[in-house]
């Protein structure tokens, strides 16, 4: 049976790609009967939520900003593209 | 002068008004700076506006401002990490350095404990501020690798070609930095829960 320092590189790299299917058994087989790595496994994928859905800010793009926004982009689109 | 089929795809006006709002909100909830975010937005469209002959209209036009956002994003973490861009991701070929976390059988040294809940546990601001705080912590050339795989959702190849590295360099990093991220959280979450009301 694998050991948990394999166990463990096994669960990162299956949120990369699908493992071969002999490398999923023998995960499969070593979370049975480890609850760490089943535990890493659980972590792994709240560190995936956590990352993906950063805390909505209430701020909102203001009138304000928009119009800033825009004559910066005005001017730069009414520069000619003048590249050396 | 820009033929007519081009002028009526660049309209930057239009672009602040049907996608302003969305690319802010991105900005804003990945670098939780306001100015930051209003200078993100800002770059974005200016440079879309410079490359929009590469806008072939197979992707949607606000997946196009986004994927030009997102690299502005990942500019804004480098110099917050002060990663240049030549060196810290090549000089990495010996990153399979995980040993510390497992005893010579291969067993965990701080072995992953139960920490409830995986859906409450990620709504929970203490537990957020951690993994913020352990996100830091990390090095540095992990951290980005991090944030542009699950933050930024990238995949593997465009992580590859951003970054300059192998797919199995990217691999074993983000491996590195989950070991860190859980060793880390494991250390710090049962003080700050105490902490939290």
């Amino acid at each position: 049976m694998i050991n948990c320092h394999s166990a463990s590189r096994l669960i990162s790299k299956s949120r990369e790609y699908p493992l071969p299917l002999l490398k999923r058994f023998s995960l499969f087989i070593h979370l049975k009967a480890c609850d760490a790595c089943h535990n890493f496994l659980r972590h792994v994928e709240i560190f995936s939520r956590v990352a993906k859905n950063p805390e909505d800010s209430n701020q909102d793009i203001d009138e304000a900003m928009k119009m800033r926004i825009l004559n910066h982009l005005r001017h730069h689109q009414n520069t000619p593209p003048n590249h050396l | 002068m820009p033929n007519a089929e081009e002028t009526k795809t660049i309209n930057p006006e239009k672009w602040i008004d049907s996608h302003g709002k969305i690319l802010f909100r991105y900005a804003m909830a990945h670098l939780q700076n306001e100015a930051l975010a209003e200078d993100c937005v800002q770059d974005t469209l200016v440079a879309a506006l410079e490359h929009s002959h590469s806008f072939n209209g197979e992707s949607s036009e606000l997946t196009w401002l986004t994927g030009i956002l997102k690299h502005k994003i990942i500019d804004i973490y480098r110099k917050r990490h002060r990663i240049t861009y030549e060196n810290e991701f090549c000089t990495d070929e010996n990153a399979d350095n995980t040993d510390n976390f497992f005893d010579q059988s291969g067993h965990w040294v701080n072995a992953p404990a139960d920490w409830g809940d995986p859906l409450k546990l990620a709504e929970k601001k203490a537990f957020r501020q951690v993994f913020e705080t352990c996100l830091k912590k990390m090095p540095a050339s992990l951290a980005l690798l991090f944030s542009c795989r699950e933050s930024l959702e990238m995949n593997t190849e465009e992580i590859c070609n951003t970054l300059g590295i192998t797919t199995v360099n990217s691999r074993i990093m983000l491996y590195r930095a989950r070991l860190h991220l859980q060793g880390c959280i494991q250390t710090n979450w049962g003080l700050s829960s105490e902490i939290q009301t």
